[in-house]
């Protein structure tokens, strides 16, 4: 897995951000990419939701991770 | 800085009058090709060698930091909306996890040091991307000369032009 940040104040970063339509939410929005996470998610957003507007503890994120990345596994 | 003072080196260049005047282009070789990359032209004198290594391995050092805008961060890839697309994210084999942020967000900067212990696993070594522009393929060259050069200044080289001067 690898780790990423986009920055929405910057130009580029928000235009991302509009783009992916993530900012529905609110910020901090983390989420999970990729060719596995496009294909796990629904509604045909590219990513699969680790979390969106109120930020969480570090072992609920976590488990929230490990259980997106062995849905997507499976 | 390169253990001689200006008046010594100017003092050099008295000594040896001619040794100004022969300053002219050389054959293509390793040396001119760096030396013209840095815009450098030094002339033949008996610190000659000592000061054009040590000057052009740091000219190099300099133009490839300047040029290419090497920048280390703490691992985390930048991503905006021209590395998202030329790294592929959307249809890459691996996972990313992506946090979407704002500096003047004041729940984003609590979440930071949380978010950077979460992608830690991901992005334990340390990334140097470049921050600059995308460097033309001709400079890679050069780079590994500059790189190489201090190898290659084993032996001292001859000076046949100045000896002929001394006569």
């Amino acid at each position: 897995m690898k780790a990423g940040a986009c920055n929405i104040d910057d130009e580029k970063g928000m235009a991302l951000a509009n783009q992916l339509g993530v900012l529905n939410g609110g910020i901090p929005h983390i989420s999970l990419f990729g060719a596995k996470a496009k294909a796990h998610s629904t509604g045909g957003s590219p990513w699969a939701e680790v979390m969106v507007g109120a930020p969480q503890s570090l072992s609920d994120l976590e488990a929230t991770v490990t259980d997106l990345l062995a849905k997507m596994s499976a | 800085m390169f253990g001689r003072t200006w008046s010594d080196w100017r003092g050099a260049q008295q000594r040896v009058p001619k040794a100004a005047a022969q300053c002219q282009p050389r054959p293509p070789s390793s040396d001119c090709l760096a030396l013209s990359v840095a815009s450098i032209c030094t002339p033949p004198s008996p610190f000659s060698d000592m000061v054009t290594t040590r000057t052009t391995a740091l000219s190099l050092t300099l133009l490839a930091v300047a040029l290419l805008g090497v920048e280390a961060g703490d691992g985390m890839q930048v991503v905006d909306k021209d590395t998202y697309a030329s790294l592929g994210i959307e249809s890459s084999d691996d996972v990313w996890l992506i946090e979407f942020y704002s500096d003047m967000c004041g729940s984003c900067k609590e979440f930071k040091p949380t978010f950077v212990e979460l992608g830690a696993p991901a992005s334990r070594l340390l990334l140097i991307r470049w921050a600059g522009p995308q460097p033309p393929a001709c400079w890679l060259p050069l780079l590994l000369l500059a790189l190489l050069q201090p190898l290659t200044r084993v032996l001292p080289r001859a000076e046949p032009q100045l000896a002929s001067s001394q006569r």
